[in-house]
């Protein structure tokens, strides 16, 4: 894996940026993501450009990383990752993934014309005809619904379910990280502005320490993840999802206490990568959940019996 | 003799340091006491026990994280990028890695550790000093710090 971006990847950067530009730019963005709403114009646009159709998982997870940063509501870096994995014709607009075992709700499945359903080493697709959803309390920064009912819809092929809870959590540790990024620049800019006692708090190295951490913190889960993304191997995600996880319960409360009460109001625009994290986390599940399966995994290898999979 | 041209030696100091700090593969180290805790765990049922799994999670998690970001700054040098900032993230990280590992070993081991030689006196020893070789972990901080805040709020 190379540690700078290939001319590839910088071009799909760039379409992505110039797509949220062309769509009413950051703010506009920012105003439907403070509503936890779901922005199906960028989502549709995204689709639409062909400069960001195909790539390789590593130019996918790049995508869904650079929106996470850019702090738009699509779900085009979600798809992009577990495209491959799906039939051909899917419509356009999100795709919500449930996992049987999970109860929370689903993001995206009031507005998802297509439900992934993982149950356990089965995946099934259904299409929104064939599932009915009771919308949830907006929060998180996304609008999140629980599925209520759902058909048998078209069974993938033995194998697939598996491949596709390791995408999904791709797509998750790349919003972590690209939220991470952008939580801690914000951070950083209301550390050097903000003036108390006669100095900007960025002066204080007790506060610089802590914001210093957090960048390692964030740096591993950008580092983890795309080495993950590059092998496509299941073992090498969950242990980059532990990461994920482990980070954004850290930083959430962290970056907050940083910026102070302000960054409880809506104005300041921290929530948004904040909350977004702490869903994201949530939705990939506990440090311990992960852990236990790692550890699941590691015993497969050294076993011999998972040789294939692993 | 003097190493570089005159009034050069700060930079001539930054390298020297930043080679020493990435220099040692402990990463590497440090993980192979978390496969080889891995196995032993196993053995010992100890992977039953709260939180253990989630433990060695973070162990190996934080040590393959170390390995990137070393790799990381060696892409910056090889490529005649400024390497500072991810000299330094990698130097953090592998202090947390080497750390983080021996607390999950001396949590496991507990008075095992006591013996010289053992795996959680030996990992202790090294963890000990990691923050303290190429300059001490709360420098690299101040660095990163640099980095992301800008070099105008210095440290009071």
């Amino acid at each position: 894996m190379r540690f700078q971006p290939t001319e590839t990847q910088l071009r799909r950067v760039a379409a992505v940026l110039q797509v949220i530009e062309s769509c009413g730019g950051q703010d506009r963005a920012a105003s439907i993501s403070a509503g936890c709403g779901y922005d199906r114009e960028l989502d549709e646009r995204l689709c639409n450009t062909a400069e960001l159709a195909g790539g390789d998982n590593l130019d996918r997870y790049l995508v869904a990383e650079e929106l996470a940063r850019a702090g738009v509501a699509a779900t085009f870096g979600l798809r992009g990752l577990l495209s491959d994995l799906l039939p051909a014709a899917l419509p356009h607009g999100p795709i919500a993934v449930l996992d049987v075992n999970r109860h929370g709700p689903t993001r995206f499945a009031a507005a998802a014309p297509v439900l992934v359903v993982l149950d356990g080493d089965e995946a099934h697709v259904l299409d929104s005809g064939e599932f009915a959803v009771e919308k949830e309390t907006e929060s998180f920064g996304y609008p999140y619904a629980h599925i209520r009912s759902r058909g048998g819809g078209v069974t993938l092929p033995q194998g697939t379910a598996e491949r596709l809870r390791s995408r999904w959590r791709l797509a998750l540790i790349a919003e972590i990280a690209g939220n991470a990024e952008s939580a801690i620049a914000g951070t950083s800019a209301h550390l050097c502005d903000r003036v108390q006692f006669g100095r900007p708090l960025s002066s204080l190295q007790a506060l610089r320490h802590r914001l210093a951490d957090a960048g390692v913190s964030a740096e591993s889960v950008r580092w983890l993840g795309r080495e993950a993304a590059y092998f496509d191997d299941l073992r090498r995600v969950v242990r980059a999802a532990w990461c994920a996880s482990d980070t954004a319960a850290a930083l959430v409360p962290e970056l907050v206490q940083m910026c102070g009460a302000r960054s409880f109001t809506l104005e300041f625009g921290l929530h948004v990568y904040t909350m977004r994290m702490g869903g994201a986390r949530l939705e990939l599940g506990s440090t311990d959940r992960l852990g236990a399966e790692l550890d699941q995994i590691t015993e497969l290898v050294e076993s011999g019996s998972g040789a294939d999979r692993f | 003799m003097r190493l570089g041209a005159e009034n050069d030696g700060w930079r001539v100091v930054r390298t020297a340091l930043s080679h020493e700090r990435i220099g040692g593969p402990r990463y590497a180290r440090a993980m192979l006491v978390t496969q080889r805790l891995w196995q032993i765990a196993r053995e010992r049922q100890w992977c039953q026990r709260d939180g253990v799994r989630s433990r060695f999670a973070h162990a190996e998690a934080s040590c393959e994280a170390a390995r990137l970001l070393v790799y990381q700054a060696i892409d910056a040098r090889i490529d005649g990028r400024s390497e500072d900032r991810e000299v330094s993230l990698a130097r953090v990280a592998i202090v947390r890695a080497e750390r983080c590992v021996a607390e999950l070993v001396l949590s496991l081991y507990e008075d095992e550790s006591l013996d010289r030689g053992s795996m959680g006196n030996a990992q202790l020893k090294t963890s000990m000093i990691a923050g303290l070789g190429g300059g001490s972990v709360e420098v690299q901080l101040n660095m990163i710090a640099r980095a992301l805040l800008g070099s105008e709020a210095s440290p009071r």
